[in-house]
């Protein structure tokens, strides 16, 4: 799943979606919440 | 899965599709009725002059256009920070300089005439997106009057409406009527599905009517986009349905996604997912 860093932007630690069909938007935000809580839980 | 481009999820109207497909019989002759027939078309959609409607291969076109048309060298643009980065490209290409205004994260992005204003020095071209790009925040109309009449006489305004349909905000293009330093750019690429064909424009003002031809590329959008745009404007249903998923798609990732997110008016939501490092620890507190 591709989504846009927006670092370019000037904007880092921030990401752009682009709105998808029902099925695609389902699936990148399960598959982001997904690394999110990756990411947290190598945190703790 | 591509959701990095903002482009149309449901792809062109077919009839857009078919017009492509029609067009290749016709490809060995240079798109010229096809051209005037797309900018009288779009005359009518939003109440002006044929001579107000400049078409151009994608709105990227028709800014450096507007580059052409306005800019000297050393000429200074005002663009906003975070923003599109084709604004400052286009001025360089034509030797012109970039300074910015600050959106600030703190304040959701908000831009009001102010955010502007504050930054402003005189520049030749001030550049609003509304809806803005990356962060997919709107700049309300009556902003943009204050910014019309608060700017020098010599200054354009391009409001960039790429992303136009996606938002309830109406329009910046009914103040041509009342303002001669503005222009509003609009694009097939995104509500339309076109981006794969560049073909956008810009409506500017009355006064502007033989500009054109001066700055123009002969040519510059081919016949296949030409006709593709003509058979996209008459299918409402198709950029309907695009403008209701988009909506969904928003509400669905503000709702769902465990990170926080902007409020949009666009096809995409920007959102503060972290750099990927470890969050720096807090200094424990001493007893």
């Amino acid at each position: 799943m591709i989504v846009r860093d927006c670092s370019s932007f000037g904007l880092p630690g921030c990401i752009r979606i682009s709105c998808g069909t029902e099925a695609e938007t389902r699936r990148a935000v399960e598959t982001l919440n997904d690394v999110l809580a990756e990411l947290e839980a190598a945190e703790v | 899965m591509k959701l990095s481009s903002n482009e149309n999820p449901h792809g062109a109207s077919p009839a857009a599709v078919d017009a492509v497909r029609d067009a290749a019989a016709e490809i060995s002759v240079y798109p010229k009725a096809a051209h005037t027939d797309l900018t009288a078309k779009l005359a009518e959609k939003w109440d002006l002059g044929t001579e107000q409607v400049w078409v151009s291969p994608g709105a990227d076109g028709a800014i450096d256009y507007l580059s052409r048309a306005m800019l000297d060298p050393a000429d200074p643009v005002l663009v906003p920070d975070p923003g599109f980065s084709y604004y400052g490209m286009s001025a360089r290409y034509h030797h012109g300089d970039v300074r910015r205004y600050e959106l600030s994260k703190a304040d959701d992005f908000a831009m009001t005439a102010d955010t502007v204003l504050d930054a402003y020095d005189g520049e030749r071209i001030v550049f609003v997106t509304s809806p803005h790009n990356p962060t997919g925040a709107t700049m309300a109309r009556s902003e943009i009057e204050s910014l019309l009449s608060g700017v020098d006489e010599g200054t354009l305004v391009v409001v960039d409406e790429a992303y136009g349909e996606f938002a309830e905000e109406p329009s910046a293009a009914a103040l041509l009527d009342d303002y001669d330093n503005l222009a509003v750019l609009r694009t097939f690429s995104k509500a339309y599905g076109l981006a794969g064909l560049r073909i956008g424009y810009a409506l500017v003002p009355e006064a502007w009517a033989d500009a054109y031809a001066k700055v123009s590329t002969p040519f510059a959008a081919s016949e296949a986009a030409l006709r593709a745009a003509m058979a996209a404007l008459d299918d409402e249903a198709h950029v309907e349905k695009s403008v209701e998923s988009a909506a969904w798609a928003r509400e669905h990732i503000h709702e769902q996604l465990e990170a926080p997110t902007f409020d949009s008016e666009a096809n995409f939501v920007l959102c503060a997912v972290g750099d990927g490092a470890p969050s720096p620890r807090l200094p424990s507190r001493r007893a």
